[in-house]
């Protein structure tokens, strides 16, 4: 029997002051709800993995989601893939401790050239990813960080040479314009992934219909997709208890957002079944 | 119901709060240790695995945790390796560069690198998958014949001796030992502890083993 490999479905919670977020094209950030309940869903649904973006890390030099990371390890036995605002080995040691299985980290790769290299040769490429965030600007693609506020002059290729060059064991591509829209990915940067990435890629932005999936698959190859905004927006306006810092109209409001609604893991893993790709049912 | 001490090998790195989890679901008494007294009254020790396997080897010969391994296996109480845990078990690993490794069992630990053909380099196999048991133990039973199972690695054991293997996976098209059973010594190239509920049973099964 031979089986190629399963693309993972991957729910991906932005995390801020302990509350669930979620943005268009990372700003306006709006308090969804605990994200314990949401995890709750998304293991019961049949998620391959979950990423915990701490988003305000970066910025603020905080670190809040070991308590977070620890309390979903200890329910859930699925993996974890964590980070934001990762500056230091014992950071990712720490987090590691606390459950995560894999860390991903964007920023610091444009203040110190060698940390990828020195993260790989530490705990190994299965477990370190390199988080690229892009945006077309002035007909370029260029990679952004500290969540989206600094362009650097770096193109996509570059980054994705740079992962490759140094010991990532898988990219985390999340194109900030499609970010929250739904609309989407953007399949010219799926290209120049797909043409540039040795090492498998999970994909992020934009994702909220079937045939969204359908029209990446055409043009490239991701080993995972991460979906934000259509799973959340799915699963909103339960009662539970948030922290009192940020956004929370929108949540008082219990209104619907755009066309977000009721996608479900189960329902993206039987289509890939039918494009005829492997996923874990 | 007596209690049964397990004994996490904690050679400092990695994920170890995950697999402690798993086992304490199902009540045991799980200690997180370096400490060769406490490993050695325990009744189960695990070889725990995140990290790399040449930095996993200083880690053990630095604080000569190579010989209370050693002694561990001796006593014939159950022994489980998992991921770098399980690679740690064999001879020589070629990540970085050529690594001694406990050399428990003959055979070596290879790059899947040029070994998959759909890619250039694509070599990090992740994500869940079956494994195709070919000789099933009390650990590793039929039940798991369905059981889709967490992997995630860069580098494959191959065993020297094909005796020692219970079930085989494949990465794309290439077929790699997945686990591996040799008297009271139990080793798995995935995560159950991170392949959800069914996952997880795999370790309940070490009550069958005690018991």
């Amino acid at each position: 029997m031979i089986s190629h490999n399963n693309i993972r479905i991957i729910p991906k919670l932005e995390i801020k002051n302990l509350n669930l977020v979620k943005g268009v094209q990372f700003e306006g950030l709006r308090v969804l709800g605990n994200p314990k309940y949401f995890i709750n869903k998304y293991f019961n649904d049949g998620a391959d993995e979950i990423i915990y973006h701490d988003i305000i890390a970066s910025l603020y030099k905080k670190k809040m989601l070991e308590n977070i990371v620890s309390d979903t390890a200890k329910k859930f036995f699925i993996p974890l893939s964590v980070g934001g605002g990762v500056q230091t080995l014992k950071q990712i040691e720490d987090l590691l401790k606390n459950g995560a299985d894999r860390i991903f980290f964007n920023s610091i790769n444009f203040l110190n050239k060698n940390f990828l290299y020195d993260a790989y040769k530490e705990f190994g490429s299965s477990t370190i990813i390199l988080s690229i965030e892009v945006m077309k600007l002035e007909n370029k693609f260029l990679c952004f960080y500290n969540y989206g506020r600094d362009v650097s002059s770096y193109s996509l290729e570059h980054q994705l040479k740079f992962a490759n060059d140094n010991g990532a064991g898988e990219v985390l591509i999340t194109s900030i314009e499609d970010d929250g829209v739904g609309n989407g990915f953007n399949e010219k940067i799926a290209e120049i992934v797909q043409l540039n990435c040795k090492i498998p890629f999970i994909l992020s932005g934009g994702f909220s219909k079937l045939e969204h999936f359908k029209k990446i698959f055409d043009v490239c190859s991701p080993s995972g997709i991460a979906i934000s905004s259509a799973f959340h927006y799915s699963n909103l306006n339960q009662k539970h208890e948030v922290t009192s810092d940020g956004n929370l109209e929108f949540l008082k409001k219990e209104k619907k957002f755009l066309s977000f609604n009721n996608l479900t893991i189960q329902d993206i893993k039987k289509f890939l079944i039918k494009c005829g790709k492997n996923a874990n049912i | 119901m007596q209690t049964y001490k397990i004994a996490i090998l904690d050679f400092g790195c990695g994920n170890l709060f995950s697999i402690s989890e798993a086992l304490k679901y199902f009540k045991f008494e799980v200690n997180i240790t370096n400490e060769y007294k406490k490993i050695l009254e325990s009744d189960v020790m695990i070889l725990p695995g995140v990290g790399s396997f040449i930095t996993a080897m200083n880690k053990i010969k630095k604080q000569k945790l190579d010989l209370t391994i050693e002694k561990f296996i001796n006593t014939g109480k159950p022994v489980i390796g998992v991921c770098l845990g399980f690679q740690l078990l064999f001879e020589n690993s070629y990540e970085f560069k050529k690594t001694k490794g406990l050399g428990i069992f003959k055979g070596d630990v290879l790059p899947f690198e040029k070994k998959i053909t759909h890619s250039q380099t694509n070599t990090l196999n992740i994500g869940w998958n079956n494994i195709n048991i070919t000789n099933p133990n009390n650990l590793l039973d039929e039940q798991f014949k369905k059981t889709k199972l967490y992997f995630v690695h860069s580098y494959f054991v191959k065993p020297k001796d094909k005796n020692l293997i219970n079930s085989y996976s494949y990465f794309d098209n290439f077929k790699f030992c997945s686990s591996i059973n040799y008297k009271n010594i139990y080793a798995f190239q995935f995560h159950p502890e991170k392949s959800g509920f069914n996952g997880i049973n795999i370790y309940k099964n070490i009550l069958k083993i005690l018991n």
